[in-house]
């Protein structure tokens, strides 16, 4: 296809290793915290061990809830609420109350009693991996940078495609035993290939999450030249069409019980679609005023593979049904992207898929790094401080991210409850470690150079196995009392974790030995120069590779 | 969540796909059987592994609901492709045990087809 315009592969070639390489460093953040996030929750209870519950074999009724919080605070008058219902992977409570007097309440609470589970000292995966993901928590920035680099994903992935030439002969080829240049190469192409359906599809559903946003950026040029226009107005209706809302009456009026409100959307959900359906959230707006409204929600069904925006509001003082929305066609199209990518259904076989296709997405674009950094070294060993930029660049975004990550998971369980330092909480400590720790192995590539990477694996293991045992010091869940306490999202973090123990120990074993064949190599080398230790380095870059 | 053993036998058909979709090549028959070694199958290799990737999609119907079963089963053949890339590149004995009982008698009846 491509040989009929001369050029038009080295074309792509060119577009696919620069892009590549400038974009790195952002695409390997954004999936490898990406993978983290299909075990968002269960990195949450590892990290967060209040939460550590098992269901209770009777739930109390998000009622009881609301009069836990209102005993908690008596002199409060609720405004509004929102309340996530327990499910299998968050089995606890969490509400969000706003009160009249601009004062606000925010708890986890026991599904079976209603007690507090206690303060949230720590963001985890929900409150940083995730956002980390999409937004790299630079808000407006962060997520016009995610779609740009999501963006160039689906160019390399396409342009991938062009320039390899043998896609079906190579298609499961690994030749791991050749020079590590080749094999490198292999690799890229297999983790590619394989899975690039899903690689293209991740992206695209990304996207159509983000679709409304998107939009919302030249719309809001429009709006600011033209603050009455008819489209804009349009679209956010459109775009928010499952939304309701009305004024307060300044009437008081007594609030009905939410949980049959909660059971007839369910009945009613369940008619339509054929199957068992649980609300997974309740908003309630204007408490305890004529005009209340509550809103019943299911957003992500167990036992759906789409997203949903099923919501009934409810009239609170009189138990009507205000709206009952159904997804226009397109909008299910949509929903049916936003499920796929979000992975929020229970099916475990699946979740580990996901996590299998994930990390080969991470091998993907490790790989590339490093095949281009290979390519780099040979060409322009003349130029050692851009080998070297890259060099230090690519180690600080593979081996250093996982060690950030590592770090994270570490320092939470050593840190102390009550944590604090020039005035950051607990939880901003967690991630300046993040943090710090990332900047320093970049610091640390560029200082040690090809010797890093096998100091970063060293370091990745050491972590993995300490993150393991500071678990079991700090809550006395080691993996059998784990198993024993039926804490499976705990006994997976852990086992993960030891798994990447070992593969980070294997890999600085075998780039110990490589190194030191490299440096054999060299002594031998210099010994035939004799005196003349550039030749020398110049040897020990190019075999390094 | 649907039936795990169904699910199970679909992923097992998806590799058993896979494993003859990559002994159809020559290089990677070099490497699992030694030189000079057929396909196991001789020249219905190839479409029995597609047949069986195709035949993995029943189970997996079978055993969960059709959105999970349909995604679930391609990224179980995804799955089983790198599976069987990576027991090529290290562990390519494993392999050979597995097809062995295939190669060693059915050799002649792919013969007899020909």
């Amino acid at each position: 296809m491509s040989e009929s315009k001369p050029g038009f592969r080295p074309a792509m070639t060119w577009l696919h290793s620069w892009a590549g390489l400038v974009l790195g460093l952002l695409l390997m953040t954004i999936w490898w915290t990406g993978t983290l996030s299909v075990f968002d929750k269960e990195i949450d209870r590892w990290m967060q061990p209040e939460t550590r519950i098992a269901a209770p074999e009777q739930r109390i009724s998000a009622d009881a809830i609301v009069e836990r919080v209102l005993t908690e605070r008596p002199d409060g008058t609720l405004s509004s609420l929102l309340i996530y219902l327990p499910e299998e992977r968050v089995p606890f409570y969490e509400v969000h109350a706003e009160f009249e007097n601009a004062e606000s309440y925010r708890g986890r609470l026991h599904p079976g009693t209603g007690e507090e589970l206690g303060d949230e000292v720590s963001l985890a995966a929900s409150g940083f991996l995730y956002p980390m993901h999409y937004r790299l928590h630079s808000g407006a920035v962060g997520y016009i940078a995610v779609a740009l680099a999501t963006f160039m994903m689906m160019v390399l992935l396409v342009t991938g495609v062009v320039i390899h030439r043998k896609i079906f002969t190579d298609f499961f080829t690994f030749r791991a035993n050749r020079k590590s240049r080749r094999s490198t190469l292999d690799l890229h192409n297999v983790t590619g290939t394989i899975f690039l359906p899903f690689h293209f599809l991740i992206c695209l559903s990304g996207f159509a999450i983000f679709a409304g946003w998107y939009a919302s950026i030249p719309l809001s040029f429009v709006q600011l030249a033209d603050p009455e226009n008819r489209a804009v107005e349009l679209f956010y209706a459109a775009d928010n069409d499952a939304y309701y809302s009305r004024e307060a009456a300044g009437e008081p009026a007594e609030m009905l019980a939410m949980a049959p409100m909660v059971a007839q959307a369910e009945t009613i959900w369940r008619d339509r679609y054929g199957v068992e359906a649980k609300a997974d959230r309740i908003d309630v707006t204007h408490y305890g005023d004529a005009n209340a409204v509550v809103e019943v929600r299911r957003h992500f069904p167990s036992n759906r593979t789409e997203a949903h925006r099923d919501s009934i509001n409810f009239d609170g003082a009189t138990g009507a049904v205000l709206t009952n929305f159904e997804a226009s066609p397109l909008r299910k199209t949509r929903t049916w992207l936003e499920g796929f990518h979000q992975v929020r259904f229970d099916h475990w076989p699946i979740r580990w898929l996901y996590l299998v296709a994930g990390l080969s997405g991470c091998v993907l674009i490790g790989t590339g790094f490093l095949f281009w950094a290979a390519s780099r070294r040979r060409k322009e060993a003349a130029q050692p401080f851009k080998v070297r930029l890259v060099d230090t660049i690519a180690v600080g975004s593979i081996t250093g991210l996982v060690l950030a990550t590592g770090a994270f998971l570490v320092v939470n369980r050593v840190l102390p409850l009550d944590a604090a330092a020039l005035g950051i909480e607990r939880a901003g400590l967690e991630v300046r470690c993040f943090f710090y720790v990332w900047l320093l192995t970049f610091v640390h590539a560029a200082i040690r150079k090809q010797r890093a990477w096998m100091e970063q694996c060293r370091a990745i293991a050491v972590l993995a196995v300490s993150a393991v045992a500071l678990n079991w010091l700090t809550t006395g869940d080691h993996l059998l009392a784990a198993i024993g306490k039926d804490l499976w999202p705990i006994v997976g973090v852990d086992l993960s974790l030891l798994s990447t123990a070992l593969i980070a120990a294997l890999a600085a074993g075998r780039l110990r030995s490589k190194m030191r064949q490299v440096e054999e190599a060299a002594v031998a080398t210099h010994r035939r120069d004799m005196g003349s230790p550039s030749g020398a380095a110049g040897t020990v870059a190019n075999r390094a590779e | 969540m649907g039936s795990l053993l169904l699910l199970g036998v679909s992923a097992l058909l998806a590799l058993a796909g896979c494993t003859l979709l990559a002994l159809n090549q020559k290089q990677h028959v070099a490497t699992v059987l030694g030189r000079g070694a057929q396909p196991p199958l001789g020249k219905a290799t190839p479409a029995t592994g597609w047949l069986l990737l195709a035949l993995a999609l029943i189970p997996s119907m079978l055993g969960d609901r059709p959105g999970f079963a349909v995604l679930y089963w391609l990224l179980a053949i995804f799955g089983s492709a790198l599976t069987v890339v990576m027991l090529i590149a290290f562990k390519p004995g494993w392999l050979k045990n597995a097809v062995v009982p295939l190669v060693s008698k059915p050799e002649m009846k792919s013969r007899s087809v020909e």
